[in-house]
This record gives structure tokens, sequence and C-alpha cells, in this order.
């Protein structure tokens, strides 16, 4: 199967374990990592972010630059230290106490994320540490959210894509197999006691109240505190938004056009 | 005072935070420094908080209860 790249109509789905492998061949080098940028933004409040490369799904929503698709294009190779210091430093600059990596699959690169966390975990000039994930790794590896755990800045944010297993599968380009991975690392998350919320694209453009109601009731067979502290999410008209749903055959103008109405 | 951290969530949940969300100074008082936090992570933070975990529980079920039931 060749690299794939945006979703097109009629594509044939990927494995994401086999997608965070061979995305980590090229934006992983020993513990370093491909970094588009650093800067803040206003998000949580005001952040420091460092912008990284490289996710294993292909949702057809998705805000991330082209480095997301093209990753052997984008970016340069930060060592964990590197990455560590253009985070402080782009917080210090903004006057921030809290980072984030954003842009990407953060929880690929794994030696390059515990190294940056141990640092990020002794300075004091940063207070928090935002992990926002797709869950896919924290849900095949307990090991992984174990260590993750031991890092008591860190709060994960963890996004899920889907209610059911076909619009998991139509919206991210991932086999259906793996729909269940990130309803998993909420159950691993829980298990090692890890700061964390949840975040659903539950945009009524895009999920019908049906499949919007099944997800929460996943949540709540898993935690009722995880299923009411649930934050959904809306889409917003991106310039890579806009072409990937144009590629994808859905019509953007149209798409951007309808009320947003809430459930 | 969970459910009301869970209902300011609905309306700003992620982006500002929750001392700024409020003008509940009992709220912020009880809370202490973690109201500095935006109330989504206030909440999981609670939750794993001994002393409030039972009373973040409740406040789920309420919530959970008036929205879906």
């Amino acid at each position: 199967m060749s690299y794939p790249r945006m979703l097109t109509k009629g594509f044939k789905p990927f494995d994401p374990l086999w997608l965070a492998r061979k995305t980590e061949e090229i934006v992983c080098k020993d513990e370093s990592r491909k970094y588009t940028a650093f800067y803040a933004t206003g998000v949580y409040g005001g952040i420091a972010t460092g912008y990284a490369v490289g996710c294993c799904f292909r949702c057809f929503f998705c805000w991330s630059d082209w480095s997301r698709d093209f990753p052997e294009f984008y970016g340069e190779f930060y060592s964990a230290e590197e990455a560590y210091r253009n985070i402080v430093r782009a917080a210090k600059k903004w006057g921030v106490r809290r980072a984030r990596i954003s842009a990407c699959e953060p929880t690929l690169c794994r030696d390059h994320l515990v190294k940056l966390l141990e640092m990020i975990d002794k300075d004091d000039r940063i207070e928090l540490f935002i992990l926002e994930t797709n869950g896919v790794l924290f849900g095949v590896n307990k090991s992984y959210v174990r260590e993750i755990s031991n890092f008591k800045k860190v709060h994960v944010r963890v996004s899920l894509k889907a209610g059911i297993p076909e619009a998991f599968t139509a919206r991210t380009g991932a086999i259906k197999e793996a729909f269940y991975l990130p309803f998993e690392a909420i159950k691993n998350l829980l298990r090692y006691n890890v700061s964390f919320h949840v975040a659903a694209m539950t945009d009524p453009r895009l999920m019908a109240n049906s499949e919007r109601l099944e997800l929460i009731r996943k949540l709540r067979e898993i935690d009722e505190v995880v299923a009411a502290n649930l934050e959904e999410e809306i889409c917003d008209p991106y310039d890579t938004t806009i072409v990937r749903m144009q590629v994808y055959g859905v019509d953007p103008v149209k798409f951007f056009r309808k009320r947003l109405i809430w459930y | 005072m969970v459910l009301k951290i869970l209902e300011i969530a609905e309306i700003e949940g992620e982006d500002c935070d929750l001392h700024n969300l409020t003008a509940d100074s009992k709220l912020r008082y009880e809370l202490g420094d973690i109201s500095k936090y935006p109330p989504r992570i206030v909440v999981a933070k609670l939750y794993l908080d001994r002393d409030w975990r039972e009373a973040v529980l409740e406040a789920a079920k309420m919530y959970l209860k008036d929205k879906f039931s």
C-alpha cells in the first residue's frame, strides 16, 4: 500500500498503526522529531506550541497544514532538548506558562515526547502541558500511558472522530477495526490516573444526532464523569480543510453554508 | 459546585480559565489555585482528587440525567 495523503472517494482504508510506523520513519530520527514552527496562540488561555509533523489519521475535515499529507517536504528535525528550549522561549516571549505540541499526532516518536516531557516537568516556567491525541497509540499500548502518568504537568485531550465504526472509517480513512482504540485509550488513562478529558467532532454538519448519542452512550459506559466533561467540537473552514473536503467529494461551500444548529 | 463548572464548560470549556468565567467568589475560593485552569481541565483534576472525587461523580450523574434522560 502506498503512503496515504488525502482521502479521496473510494479510498482504501489503512491500518492507523501501520501508518503510525510509516510516518515515524519520516518524522522521527533517533530522539529527534520534525517541527515546522514554534509560537504561542490564544487557546487554553494562552499556550506555547510546537507545531510538529506527522499523523496516523487522514480526516477530511482536518485543519493541519500540508505537512500532515506530505511530511517528507515539511519541517526540520529538532532534538527533544531543542524542542523544549524553543517551546520555553515561545512561552517566555508571549508571557504564558502552558505548552503543547499541536497540528500532528504528538504520541508518534515516543522517545522524543518522553524526553521532552521530562524537561518540561522539571521547568517551573511551564505549569501545564496539553497532550492532544487521537488515542490510537495510547489505546494499543498501556505501558505508554503508564509512562505518561509519571508527568504531573500533563493533561491529555483525547479527540474522538466518530461514534460508530463505519463513520470512523469514512472520516479518518482508518480501518473500522481501529475504531475502538481511542476508547481503549480512555480506559487506560483512567486506569493510570492521568488528568484528561475527551473531545469529539460532533459538529452536526458532520455527525447525525443518533451517532452523537451513541458516542455519548459509549463514554457513559466507560465513565460518567468522562461523558459529562465531553468537549464538543465544530469544524472550521481553514484553507487546508476546504481543499481536503473538495478532494474527498464534499462541497465545502455547501458544507459551511449550512446553518449550524446544535442538538 | 461541580455541576456549575460543567454548565460553565458548556459555554467555554477549554480556552478561557474558570476564574475568568465566573463571578462566584465562593466557587473560586473553594477551588483555590486550580481555578486558574479552563473548566474541563478543572473537572478532570478534581476527579483525580480523593476529596472531590465523589462530588464530581455525583455532579456528572446529575448533569447527564438532566441532559440525556
